[in-house]
Parts: structure tokens; C-alpha cells; sequence
């Protein structure tokens, strides 16, 4: 049973051209009696996998800005894998209790496929754009609304066992989506998710929207950009004024700075695990960066910065690891800005208020999938 | 232009344990012998038959219900290659290639 599974993945990751290889590998790990010996086998194939899949994206990168572009995004998804483990390594080292180490664990295997499982099975147009940036909004209400409270702040969606932070989740993927598409209804899903913020309250987030929209704002100066920084202005300052009474949770608020007590090292590791959540856009030459590439690392470094101000979680390591979960769903949005904007420019036609031209970036297929 | 890297450590063994087996090998087989991880071993098989060193082929499995393996052994230029590295490699340093990763 559990062989199969191992068989179908192996099978699903590769690449078309080395499905024979795959079929070779799981053939193998049906002589292997020993049910340890088979495991390790099949790590090892879907590994092999991995290597075939990320060949094969490189090598179908033809164009210098293509290539600029799968660095990009692979360095996103690399970075994102490594903060998550260092993020692990914390918890282990700093005698976290093991369920949130497997919590956080589970996030990174459940974001990384989430991502992968996406990007395979949806061609994000800016209309789905749209519509994601607007649901995500109003889930964002609704937790603002009918949520999991604690001390006053209600942000929290309980799920089974596990407290879901929505904002962590989908507030990076509206950014983004907004950095990507201003129209008239991404700006009201960016108003009512501010909004959210600022009722639930929440600092730290309502700070990342804000700072978000404000570097769309200056980069894509008009009416609505200009409109939505205005109101993300004024929902931060509101949260700044509502009290914030909530104590910092062990292992998860105010450890960049705690974990110097362990040892510097952890401190350090710790710190760098953060940075490698922003430090893919200096992989982008300035001449190549856009509105999407700068959106991004000021989202994760505001809330790098709101970790190391207040009693806030770092992206890396959570209650309910929903930043890590995040993290990868904005890489979505990330990913597929350039393939939703071909060179036939349907997309252009279909969404001409985004008006950024992104010329180099537009003719090559997935960035991150790995 | 395009490098050419020298064979890793790896291939050299994988290139070695083909060389000098009496048969064509499993990738399980290879793996034994040469104490190469999948991860590894698959990649640089596909690599190897890319550029012609290795041919693969099917064989049905002597267990009814399994499915059929793959076997492998190197080509003629697989077979020149395989033997000018581990010549090269003997030369610079006679034990190099003899203690195999257990």
C-alpha cells in the first residue's frame, strides 16, 4: 500500500522524458524485501526525481532573462526550504516541545507540494489572480470577525488540532497579487484585508500590507494604488493606537533575539535563516527587477523587522507554522506573473490597468517548480 | 562553448563496477557494489546513456507479478572511456578506486 504511494509519487514527479527512469526506480524497489532498505531506496528515487524535474526546468530555459528568471525563482523555493529548516533547527536545539516541531515540519513538506501541486494543476491568468486576492480578502474578514480569539486579538481559524493565523497565509499572496494586478477589485480586496488588520488587530501584518501597497504605490503611481496606500496608512496607524496585549509565545515570539541567549550561533543561524527569505532579489539584476520582485522582499522584511520589534512570530518558525505555508503560496503568484503575461499578450488584453511592462520576463514557462 | 567536466567520483565507480562485471548490472546491483545512492545513481545513469556511454534495456523479471527491471552495461565508447579513467586513475593513485563507500 505504502509502496504504491511511493511508486505513483516517484512516478508523478518526473519529468515526461524520464518516465522510463522512474518506472526503472519503483521496478527496483519491488525486489527490495527489506521494508527499511525499500524506504531509503525510495528517498533516494524521489530525489533522482527532484534532479530530473530541475534539469529538466533549467535546460528549457533558453534566453538569458529566462534563466535570470528560473534563478529567481528557484532561489525563492530553495530559500524558503532552508529558512523552514533552519526554523526546525531552532526548535530542536532551543528544547521546543516535538509537536511543534512536527507542526513546523509538516509545513514545509505541506507548502512546498501545495505550491508544486498548484503551479502544475492551474495556469494563474491575472483573473485568477483577482479572484484568489478577493477570496483571500474576505477570509481574512471573516476571521477578523468570527475567528479564534486570545487576549483580544482574533486571528486565528481553528483547524482540528492546529491554529491557523489566515493572515500569514494569504496577506504575502494578496500583496502580491496586488503588486501584479490593480483593478478595481483587487483594491477593494486590498482595503477590506487592511481592514481586517487593523479590526483583528494586528500590527505586524497591517505593517506588511502597508508597506506592500506603498512600493506598489511609488512604483505604479495612479489613482488606485495611491487610494489603497492611503487607507493601509491609516489601518496601521489604527493598530498602533488599539492595544496589543498579547504575551509572546515561547519558542516562536521574540526568538531573534533569544536565541542569542543559546548560543551566538543559533542567534546568527537564526537571523540568517530570515535574510534567505529576502536575499533572492539580489539575484535579479536591478535593471530586471520589477514591482512583483521588490513587493515580495519588502512583505518578508517587514515581517523580519516586526519580529525583531514586538512579539511577533518570524516567518520561519509559527504557532501553526502558517508563515512558512505562506511563504511558498506567494511564490505561486510570484512564479506564474510572467507566464500570465505571454508574449501573444492575452493576458496584457485582459488586464490592461497592470500596466508594468515586464518585457524580459515574459516568454519562459514555470520559475520555481523544482 | 561548452565545458566538459572530468567524470566525478561517482561516475568513476559506477563506470569501475560496470566495467568489470561479468554481466549486466541492476541499478539496485550498482548501487551495492558501488555504495552510490539513488539520488545519485539514477541522475548519472540517464546522464551516462545521454551521451551514449551506457545502453539500458528491459528484462522481464525471473518473480512472476513483478514488473521488468532495468539492465544495464556500457556502450563501446562507454567500455574506451571507462577504461582510459580508471587507467588515469590507477596511474595517479594506485588505491584510489580500491576501497569501495560501504
Amino acid at each position: 500500500m505504502m509502496r504504491d504511494a511511493w511508486e505513483k509519487l516517484i512516478l508523478w514527479l518526473a519529468p515526461d522524458h524520464r518516465k522510463s527512469w522512474a518506472r526503472a526506480m519503483t521496478a527496483e524497489m519491488a525486489v527490495i524485501g527489506d521494508s527499511r532498505h525499500a524506504m531509503a531506496f525510495a528517498w533516494g528515487c524521489l530525489l533522482a526525481c527532484c534532479r530530473f524535474r530541475l534539469e529538466s526546468n533549467i535546460s528549457s530555459a533558453t534566453t538569458g532573462s529566462s534563466i535570470v528568471k528560473d534563478r529567481f525563482g528557484n532561489m525563492t523555493f530553495v530559500s524558503g526550504i532552508l529558512a523552514g529548516l533552519t526554523g526546525l533547527a531552532y526548535l530542536h536545539i532551543s528544547g521546543a516541545p516535538l509537536n511543534k516541531v512536527i507542526v513546523n515540519g509538516g509545513a514545509i513538506v505541506a507548502g512546498c507540494l501545495l505550491a508544486l501541486c498548484l503551479r502544475r494543476a492551474v495556469r494563474i491568468s491575472d483573473s485568477i489572480v483577482t479572484i484568489a486576492v478577493m477570496a483571500g480578502a474576505f477570509i481574512l474578514l471573516g476571521t477578523a470577525i468570527f475567528g479564534y480569539a486570545i487576549e483580544g486579538a482574533r486571528r486565528w481559524l481553528l483547524v482540528g488540532p492546529f491554529f491557523i493565523q489566515t493572515s500569514l497565509i494569504l496577506l504575502p499572496m494578496i500583496a502580491i497579487g496586488f503588486a501584479r494586478v490593480q483593478n478595481f477589485r483587487t483594491t477593494l480586496a486590498v482595503l477590506v484585508a487592511a481592514f481586517a488588520m487593523a479590526i483583528q488587530p494586528d500590527r505586524a501584518m497591517a505593517a506588511m500590507i502597508f508597506v506592500a501597497v506603498a512600493v506598489v504605490g511609488l512604483m505604479r503611481p495612479n489613482r488606485l494604488t495611491a487610494s489603497a496606500s492611503i487607507f493601509c496608512a491609516l489601518t496601521f496607524a489604527a493598530t498602533l493606537l488599539l492595544p496589543d496585549r498579547l504575551p509572546a509565545v515561547p519558542f516562536v515570539d521574540d526568538i531573534l533575539w533569544s536565541a542569542f541567549d543559546i548560543d551566538l550561533w543559533v542567534g546568527l543561524a537564526l537571523w540568517t535563516g530570515c535574510l534567505l527569505l529576502v536575499c533572492p532579489i539580489a539575484f535579479v539584476p536591478r535593471a530586471e527587477r520589477t514591482v512583483l520582485h521588490h513587493v515580495f522582499a519588502s512583505c518578508w522584511l517587514t515581517l523580519i523587522a516586526a519580529a525583531a520589534i514586538g512579539a511577533y512570530p518570524t516567518p520561519m518558525v509559527g504557532y501553526g507554522a502558517s508563515a512558512i505555508i505562506g511563504y511558498f503560496l506567494s511564490l505561486l503568484f510570484l512564479a506564474s506573473a510572467s507566464q500570465g503575461r505571454t508574449a501573444t499578450g492575452e493576458a496584457c488584453a485582459d488586464q490592461p490597468e497592470s500596466g508594468e511592462t515586464i518585457a524580459p520576463l515574459r516568454n519562459s514557462a514555470a520559475s520555481f517548480a523544482i | 562553448m561548452r565545458k566538459t567536466r572530468a567524470p566525478s567520483k561517482a561516475t568513476r565507480l559506477a563506470l569501475q563496477a560496470l566495467l568489470e562485471a561479468p554481466e549486466n548490472l541492476h541499478g539496485y546491483e550498482i548501487m551495492q557494489i558501488t555504495g552510490i545512492g539513488p539520488g545519485t545513481l539514477y541522475p548519472m545513469l540517464a546522464r551516462l546513456e545521454d551521451q551514449g556511454m551506457l545502453a539500458s534495456q528491459w528484462q522481464e523479471a525471473e518473480v512472476g507479478g513483478r514488473p521488468p527491471r532495468h539492465i544495464y552495461s556500457l556502450t563501446e565508447a562507454g567500455r574506451v572511456m571507462a577504461k582510459g579513467l580508471l587507467d588515469d586513475d590507477r596511474r595517479a593513485s594506485p588505491q584510489q578506486l580500491q576501497a569501495k563507500p560501504t
